[in-house]
């Protein structure tokens, strides 16, 4: 009875491997896997039952000999199926030229810019938190409570009358300067929140840039020639500057700046309201309550403080005319600029 | 936001000025501009006014500003004198100066409110959007638009008990507004206030209380200087800000207080008719 089973086996085994030689792939593999490792070696386990106790012995041996043979015979094809297919999904050498490459936002493309032009002179770059507390905001600015300027920024309130959304990047320059001590030379931007429709020309949220310089025998000839080395080296060496008397609580004298129309260079179009100017920063000499508050001497420092909303300097870079457009993401109108 | 009118500003130049001229030099000084409108004649200007220059929310002030430029200067504002005289005053005033750091007030005998205001006013006021009332709030605004001073009016016969209290409100209450507008004031909102109740919300807006009628025949005058904080608190409270509170708040020039009153009263006098009487109050204990 044994005997008839090891023959059997034996040409099982010889079945085995001209199967595997004509397999074609792995589906047929483990076709052959289940009927000889699962159903055939099943079936011989349960015909040791019936073969007397010494039969058991060298049958079992020839059994686990069949099952090795047949695993491995198996698996050498499997394998060589497997990294057959690996290898065709994969061909990293093909060239796909549709690839669309991600780059930059336009926004993120004219910071960087003039980043690199306010490090140059000298500035380094610090940041501060987009929630705010009335202190930082306002108060330390020379924005005491119920001050008439608080009209100018509708603020967002989180937990009114106290916790806000800044309204203004200038809450950072508090924050760095109750840090330290003078001289301090920084740039510092951001988001900025304000309570906007969203129309043309404005959104509720919108990007800062402000500077601040303090230190001894700083002037006002000191802020126009960073603002104007500034504007030259970022929209070319014949921009006009011009600087007009303006108010901010927390600058005094307060100055506007205007450039020359980037549109027309000056000689008057829809983008300048034919006036050939463009107002693009505000700036002026820190108000000695605002040094004061921070514990500064201001009878021996002085500074100077600068502010510019990026999405409108934006604006006359690219030479967009509506605020929005910066937002919509519209990668046919970002691969033109 | 202050409209201004150009033929308005022609008083306060002896030769005739060109529209652009002046436009060049405000902007010069940085001032940046609203819309524009023609009315026959006349150009209506809107010049965007920033918190730190509330001496351009009038027209002698941009007129100040103009002969600046050149090194001029406007002249004095002008009236007929009248001694002060606090203790015989006909109304007894009491003022907390925590709220109001200078109250000037006179009385005018026997005015005719029957007589309509001068066209001239009329006109000046419709190009600037301002309705007419009668002579003598039109000619109080036609003041205030000029000088930069607000300037309110009691009906004397309706001061009860003779006594008026510049203070905060001790309790809530509420008021009808002279337009007819019902409101509430709140403990702690400047009021002025007679035996009977509120007469006024300080530098806001009158109540129909004490209102000048077309059957009023003695007025009580008033140009005070209230704290800019208390006028600001109390307007954003009642959400009514009037021309008036819009001036307060900013701040109004304390030493031409007297100045415009008396001016304003020369007015009153000469279109309605009524004499001002003797002794005029003047409460301003920190002198600047």
């Amino acid at each position: 009875m044994s005997a008839d089973i090891v023959k059997d086996i034996e040409n099982k085994k010889i079945d085995l491997e001209n199967a595997l030689k004509i397999v074609e792939d792995l589906k047929e593999v483990s076709a052959l896997k289940i009927e000889y490792l699962k159903k055939y070696v099943k079936f011989l386990y349960s015909e040791l039952k019936n073969v007397s106790v010494e039969e058991k012995k060298t049958l079992g041996k020839v059994i686990n000999d069949f099952k090795n043979f047949a695993e491995e015979k198996i698996k050498e094809v499997e394998s060589k199926y497997k990294q057959e297919k690996s290898a065709s999904k994969y061909d990293v050498t093909i060239f796909k030229d549709n690839i669309k490459l991600g780059s930059m936002h336009p926004l993120t493309k004219l910071y960087k810019k003039i980043e690199k032009v306010f490090v140059g002179m000298g500035f380094s770059v610090v940041q501060g938190p987009e929630i705010e507390i009335d202190k930082y905001n306002f108060e330390k600015l020379n924005l005491p409570p119920h001050h008439p300027a608080r009209d100018m920024q509708d603020t967002f309130y989180i937990s009114a009358p106290n916790v806000l959304l800044r309204s203004h990047t200038s809450s950072v320059q508090i924050r760095t300067m109750e840090k330290s001590k003078p001289p301090i030379q920084i740039i510092y931007h951001g988001t900025v929140y304000r309570v906007d429709d969203i129309d043309p020309q404005h959104t509720p949220m919108f990007y800062q840039i402000e500077g601040l310089m303090v230190a001894e025998k700083i002037s006002f000839a000191n802020l126009k020639a960073v603002l104007i080395k500034f504007l030259k080296e970022v929209f070319g060496e014949e921009t006009g500057v011009r600087f007009r008397p303006s108010y901010y609580p927390y600058t005094e004298p307060s100055a506007a700046v205007d450039m020359s129309c980037t549109k027309c260079g000056g000689k008057g179009c829809k983008t300048c309201r034919n006036t050939g100017w463009i107002t693009v920063l505000g700036s002026g000499m820190v108000h000695p309550n605002v040094l004061e508050g921070v514990g500064y001497d201001s009878k021996k420092y002085t500074g100077l403080a600068f502010g510019l909303g990026l999405n409108r300097l934006a604006l006359a870079y690219y030479n967009l005319d509506e605020i929005r457009k910066l937002y919509e993401n519209d990668i046919s109108l970002w691969q033109q600029i | 936001m202050f409209k201004f009118s150009l033929n308005w500003l022609r008083d306060y130049f002896e030769e005739d000025i060109k529209y652009d001229e002046i436009m060049d030099k405000l902007k010069l000084q940085g001032f940046e501009f609203g819309g524009k409108k023609e009315f026959d004649g006349d150009v209506v200007t809107e010049i965007e006014v920033k918190a730190n220059r509330p001496d351009m929310l009038y027209h002698m002030g941009i007129a100040r500003e103009l002969k600046a430029f050149d090194g001029e200067k406007i002249p004095e504002i002008t009236h007929e004198n009248s001694a002060v005289n606090n203790e015989n005053f006909p109304v007894k005033i009491n003022v907390n100066k925590e709220v109001c750091k200078r109250y000037c007030a006179l009385k005018i005998s026997g005015v005719n409110l029957k007589i309509p205001t001068p066209e001239y006013i009329i006109k000046r006021l419709n190009v600037l959007e301002i309705n007419s009332v009668n002579a003598v709030v039109d000619i109080g605004n036609y003041v205030m638009l000029d000088m930069g001073q607000p300037i309110h009016s009691y009906d004397f016969d309706k001061i009860s008990g003779n006594k008026l209290t510049i203070d905060k409100s001790e309790k809530d209450s509420k008021i009808t507004t002279f337009i007819g507008d019902e409101a509430e004031v709140k403990k702690g909102d400047i009021v002025i206030s007679d035996d009977e109740g509120i007469k006024c919300v300080a530098g806001v807006i009158g109540t129909q209380g004490a209102a000048v009628t077309e059957i009023t025949k003695d007025i009580i005058l008033e140009a005070a200087n209230f704290d800019e904080i208390s006028v600001r608190l109390t307007s954003r409270r009642l959400k009514i800000s009037t021309p008036s509170s819009f001036r307060f708040e900013r701040g109004v020039n304390i030493n031409s207080t007297l100045d415009v009153l008396l001016k304003c009263a020369n007015m009153i006098t000469k279109i309605c008719g009524g004499k001002i009487e003797a002794n005029v109050f003047d409460f301003y204990p920190e002198k600047k």
